[in-house]
């Protein structure tokens, strides 16, 4: 998994756009992060065709410590310094295919939303028969046997113009199974056909941990899994939603407890709540819907920097970025919730 | 009971489905009994 260097001097005159091209010559086909590091020559200008050249680079490419931020943002990520860098690497290492992947999906995600999740699902596919997953379901310790058990996972409620969704799996935190998603599906197909604000929260300790592990490694085969997945699209109905559509979440928010939610117009943060985006560990990147959803809310650079740090978040940096528009002590979430969506009446 | 745009029902007793294509009120009947709904078959887990 090669880590190359570059030195930013290569951006200085018109040969960049040659040196790039030897560059991905030289790459042979593996997962490779492009560091950009060394000193920036002054006042440069990435031409047409540079910008082209990075656009479509094979690799996750990283500027370190570039000082002008328009010349950053033509990576896929900028950080200050090394020391920035090291997590981001360490993560790349763990992961490369899913790293190079992710950074591909991100660069030219589409504006539209069934396109974007589209593109994800096959990018979720792929990653799904690649090595990195296959080794992270070898080593996992043996996951506590998917329970077959019939209770509702969602339920509904009206309250005046309002319908409020709870999520009913808080013993497991709300973790996202096949349950939970027919009947989140099946519940947001029902609401699309009646007018009126929609409230979303989460019973129990948090919103929701995300996909259910232990459904992990058990799809038929990832072809049939994507064409599952852009079949029955949660994120899809929340996209279509949205404009009345109010989230309340409270403790882990990870994975796809993140990502559905990010689509919502509104999405408010108990302080409780703290959020993370753990796929690259498993190979894999986020599948429920948040290269669209979380790229629209904190943009790509971030987004990608959460994917390869998988670190978590608390409340305040998430308001800061975006990833939630308010955050509230958590005995006043639901009446927040609540007053919003009566104003949206 | 509204009938719902988009839901679909079965008679209990023949293989009738109706698909509701345009909402309105009344209950839908067949073999002089209430038909049912008919809910989105599980799928498995994409994961």
């Amino acid at each position: 998994m090669p880590v190359v260097v570059v030195d930013p001097q290569v951006f200085d005159g018109p040969s960049a756009p040659a040196v790039l091209a030897a560059l991905v010559d030289e790459l042979g086909g593996d997962p490779t992060l492009l560091c950009f590091d060394g000193d920036w020559p002054p006042g440069i200008e990435v031409d047409p065709s540079t910008r082209t050249s990075l656009r479509r680079l094979p690799a996750l490419s990283v500027a370190v410590a570039c000082p002008d931020p328009a010349v950053a943002a033509a990576f896929d990520l900028a950080v200050v310094d090394a020391d920035a860098l090291a997590p981001l690497r360490v993560g790349f290492e763990q992961a490369p295919y899913a790293s190079v992947s992710a950074a591909l999906l991100l660069r030219d995600a589409p504006d539209d939303t069934w396109a974007g999740l589209v593109a994800e699902s096959g990018t979720y596919s792929l990653l799904q028969a690649g090595p990195e997953f296959r080794r992270w379901l070898a080593s996992r310790c043996a996951p506590r046997p998917a329970r077959e058990d019939d209770a509702e996972r969602v339920t509904v409620e009206r309250r005046g113009a309002i319908h409020e969704i709870v999520l009913t799996r808080g013993e497991r935190h709300n973790a996202f199974d096949a349950r939970m998603r027919d009947q989140l599906h099946a519940v947001l197909r029902d609401l699309a056909a009646v007018d009126g604000p929609i409230v979303v929260r989460g019973d129990g300790p948090s919103f929701s941990s995300g996909g259910d592990l232990a459904e992990f490694g058990s799809s038929a085969g990832p072809v049939q899994s994507h064409v599952l997945r852009v079949t029955r699209s949660v994120a899809m109905l929340l996209s279509d939603l949205a404009p009345r559509l109010v989230v309340a979440l409270h403790g882990a928010c990870i994975g796809a407890g993140i990502e559905l939610p990010a689509f919502a117009s509104r999405v408010i943060a108990a302080d409780t709540a703290r959020f993370a985006l753990p796929e690259l560990k498993l190979g894999l990147v986020p599948g429920a819907g948040g290269t669209v959803s979380i790229r629209r809310r904190i943009g790509r650079a971030f987004l990608l920097e959460l994917l390869l740090s998988g670190r978590t978040i608390d409340t305040a940096t998430a308001r800061r970025s975006g990833l939630v528009d308010e955050v509230v002590p958590l005995a006043q979430l639901r009446d927040r919730a609540y007053a919003i969506a009566e104003s949206m009446t | 009971m509204p009938n719902n745009l988009g839901k679909r029902y079965t008679c209990a007793e023949c293989e009738a489905t109706v698909l509701v294509t345009k909402a309105g009120d009344g209950a839908l009947e067949c073999h002089g009994k209430a038909m049912e709904i008919l809910q989105a078959k599980p799928l498995p887990s994409s994961d």
